[in-house]
């Protein structure tokens, strides 16, 4: 094709704007004026800081799974290794282990899970769905079975020692951006992320050219384990307390919010920041808001359905050709 | 140019950073065989999918028997009755030969609520019959040879009342004497009364089937030649613009120095006592015909499949030895593989990414940060060198024509400096300017030292290439071949089982 000169320092390399890649802002940003506008509540800094204690979770469960799924696989296993980073943690405080290693513990369970998740994957050559359904169902299992199927509230001590504010914030919130930073500077700007990026793109391209695919299969649901349980430790310090129902289907919102921040479900393509975390901070905001206006909570799972569905819609218009 | 019965005038299309039609017009009659011919990027592609409705054109206009027709989708091409076959043709795997004849069309033969089978293979019989094919059309499909398929899709095509047939690149996959069944089967369609545009890299092909040459050049048509009246080398001088150049060999083979050593490599029941040693200089052509094992054997060698039995030995600058077990051997080569598009790049990532793919611990900082900089000035340095054409460094890499598509994979390598490196089928798919700049590349690594294995079905390709043939047959090395001694007919007999 003619030829054009091109050096290092080009900087006008122009990515043609795409409604399908800008849409979730625009609409994000509507929805949050028509939220302000409409009622009193919304802008107010309590509710802000409850928005934000929602999405904190879910975002870090989230920053896992997109490394998943941009190796176009998905982890359905998220949600019951937060339950169980949750009653881990709660079970083993009560038992009057101190919060660091109790914690330590749990994390360790959690990318353990990932990590076997991973194995099945690499080593066994399992469908990734299967695997991660069958942990699921196996590790929900074992969390009941270890709190007898009731709630467990999180110690005073430990809500003590992790509720602080830094700079008008609750820790965890930092925590949580600090994470999905990280996770997607890992994604972005590093050696392993291209690779995570290549093996979604060209599985068989990727270990042609020698670089280990079945490690990279593998290593992401470690990854994916590892943000799991950290989410089930925000969520005992924000809520107080680990129900035998937590987490139960955040593997599906999480990939539709992965989703609607514009990763594909068929791999090779996403990003944590800004993406996931637009889709995320969407799907909350919608549900706080309609709260908030009193919406009956059955019409939540309907608008909560109807975003999933958009996503899929437009993950497909996308990758149309 | 007035009254044919096929009219495309005046057609262009712009890409993103890219004219890749710019005022095209052609016009074909009924009984007319219309060859294509240009480099890679020239717009034929383009101008084929506009006519079969993938792509839209900008400006221009397109009628058939006098009647202007508007294509804006696949279906709308249909109705027109026009129809492509593909280069690879398009099958249902788990389906019979039948089914898929009448894949759009099944409902014709339900009866009483249910498939009616024995209609649709008499039918499916007949119909093949017509084009001279003979299979079985309650065969399933992943049993039918690849020529076979492409019959399939014709008679799909004539079904579809096509009066008007696009052939892309249909010869590349088949063996001699499919080819010649087709060359019938067009010439019957010329015979009564379909106009073919058949576009084809072989000249050989263009100059013996069709009637008229349209050569194209950067998005334009550049002149119109009459195949009874026109050479090979005028084809390819009006294709580039300028003539092609020869290689001189003049290798500097170091037969002291071996590079690697394969000794009675075996792996499944492809690869069999494998045994060869490449020295440093060299180039090592692996010719045999398609299924002979060729890639199998490069396959094992390298640990990306299990080797059952044998060894292989990798010498470094310092002339020592290091037994090679699993893939330790992909640290030390570059593979340049058969197909760009399943397992070359990286078709949606940009192409710096591509570029560094195989190298990105050389990119990274002490804080393992992508140096993003340094990538674009490397990839900007090879660009030059190599003379790729980009339409900009963070493209996909699925913008890029073939031919640059397979450089900027050998830039890949040679900015890793790999002292090894395997090419398989290194020019398939690319124009001839493209392709004897890369022939030149991969004599130019020789000479600087490396050891090179070429992999290739085109015999002159090999010939011209190598500095030593191994001719493979049934996962075997059937014999070796000096450049000197090599010749078609050798070759041939060696890899039909004669004695040389």
């Amino acid at each position: 094709m003619m030829g054009v000169k091109l050096t290092a320092d080009n900087k006008t390399d122009k990515k043609s704007i795409n409604l399908a890649d800008y849409g979730v802002y625009f609409i994000t940003a509507l929805i949050f004026i028509a939220f302000s506008a409409t009622t009193k509540v919304f802008l107010s800094g309590n509710n802000i800081t409850q928005l934000l204690s929602n999405c904190a979770s879910m975002l870090v469960v989230c920053a896992g799974m997109t490394f998943v799924i941009i190796t176009g696989a998905l982890d359905l296993s998220v949600g019951s290794v937060l339950l169980l980073s949750g009653m881990m943690i709660n079970l083993l405080v009560q038992a009057g282990v101190p919060a660091i290693p109790a914690i330590l513990c749990a994390l360790l369970a959690g990318t353990l899970i990932g990590a076997i998740n991973g194995f099945c994957v690499m080593k066994l050559k399992a469908n990734a769905f299967l695997v991660t359904y069958g942990t699921q169902i196996a590790i929900r299992g074992f969390a009941l079975t270890i709190s007898n199927n009731a709630s467990v509230y999180t110690s005073q001590g430990l809500k003590d020692t992790l509720r602080f504010q830094v700079a008008g914030m609750p820790l965890f919130i930092l925590l949580a951006v600090l994470l999905i930073l990280t996770a997607q500077f890992v994604l972005k700007y590093t050696a392993y992320g291209r690779k995570v990026i290549a093996v979604g793109c060209n599985e068989t391209g990727a270990s042609k050219i020698g670089i280990r695919t079945k490690l990279v299969k593998g290593s992401v649901f470690a990854i994916s384990g590892l943000c799991a349980a950290i989410a089930g430790l925000i969520t005992v310090v924000n809520v107080g307390t680990c129900a035998p129902y937590t987490g139960n289907g955040i593997e599906f919102t999480g990939a539709a919010a992965i989703l609607m921040g514009g990763t594909s479900m068929y791999g090779g393509k996403g990003s944590i920041v800004p993406g996931t975390l637009i889709g995320v901070f969407l799907l909350q905001m919608m549900e706080n808001g309609l709260t908030i206006l009193g919406i009956d909570p059955y019409y939540l799972s309907l608008v909560r359905g109807a975003l999933i569905f958009i996503a899929m819609f437009v993950d497909s218009l996308k990758n149309r050709r | 140019m007035k009254g044919s019965y096929l009219e495309v005038r005046h057609v262009s299309k712009t890409f993103p950073g890219v004219k890749a039609l710019q005022d095209v017009s052609l016009c074909a009659d009924k009984g007319e065989i219309i060859g294509l011919v240009g480099i890679n990027g020239a717009g034929k592609s383009t101008l084929m999918n506009i006519l079969c409705g993938v792509l839209t054109m900008d400006e221009g206009s397109i009628s058939i028997d006098g009647r202007q027709i508007s294509i804006s989708n696949p279906r709308d091409a249909e109705q027109n009755g026009i129809a492509i076959i593909h280069q690879e043709s398009i099958v249902f795997q788990f389906m019979t030969v039948a089914e898929n004849l009448y894949i759009n069309h099944l409902e014709h033969f339900v009866k009483n609520g249910r498939m009616n089978y024995k209609t649709m293979y008499g039918r499916a019989a007949e119909d093949l019959e017509k084009v001279g094919c003979k299979i079985d059309p309650s065969m399933p499909i992943s049993d039918v040879t690849i020529g076979e398929r492409q019959m399939i899709e014709i008679v799909r095509a004539l079904n579809q009342g096509a009066d008007i047939i696009l052939f892309d690149e249909p010869t590349s996959s088949l063996t001699i004497h499919e080819k010649d069944i087709l060359f019938d089967v067009i010439r019957n369609l010329k015979a009564s009364g379909k106009t073919v545009i058949y576009i084809s890299h072989f000249l050989n092909e263009i100059l013996d089937i069709c009637d008229t040459i349209v050569v194209m050049r950067d998005g334009k048509v550049v002149n119109h030649l009459e195949s009874g009246k026109t050479e090979l080398s005028e084809i390819i001088e009006n294709m580039v613009g300028h003539k092609a150049v020869e290689i001189q060999a003049d290798f500097k083979i170091n037969t002291e120095k071996p590079m690697l050593s394969v000794s009675n490599l075996s792996a499944g029941n492809k690869v069999r006592d494998i045994s060869f040693s490449l020295y440093e200089g060299e180039i090592l052509g692996f010719w045999g015909l398609l299924g002979s094992g060729r890639t199998e054997i490069i396959r094992a060698m390298l640990g990306l499949d299990k080797r059952n039995a044998g060894t292989v030995t990798f010498y470094d600058e310092n002339e020592k030895a290091h037994t090679i077990r699993g893939r330790e051997l992909m640290e030390h080569c570059g593979y340049i593989t058969e197909s760009r598009h399943h397992d070359g790049l990286f078709l949606r990532l940009p192409v710096y990414k591509n570029f560094t793919m195989a190298n990105l611990g050389k990119y990274c900082n002490q804080f393992l940060r992508m140096k993003e900089r340094e990538e674009k000035q490397e990839l900007q340095t090879f660009v030059e060198k190599l003379q790729i054409k980009l339409p900009g460094f963070s493209a996909a890499a699925e913008q890029l024509s073939g031919g640059n598509q397979q450089k900027l994979i050998i830039a890949r390598w040679l900015s890793k400096k790999q002292r090894f490196y395997i090419f398989d089928e290194p020019t398939r798919g690319v124009d001839v300017n493209a392709k004897s700049q890369i022939h030149q590349l991969i004599f130019d690594l020789a000479r600087a030292g490396n050891g090179v294995i070429v992999i290739s079905s085109e015999i002159e390709e090999c010939m011209s290439l190598s500095s030593r043939i191994a001719v493979i047959r049934k996962g075997q090395i059937v014999g070796e071949v000096t450049r000197e001694e090599a010749s078609d007919s050798k070759l041939m007999a060696l890899c039909m089982g004669e004695e040389a």
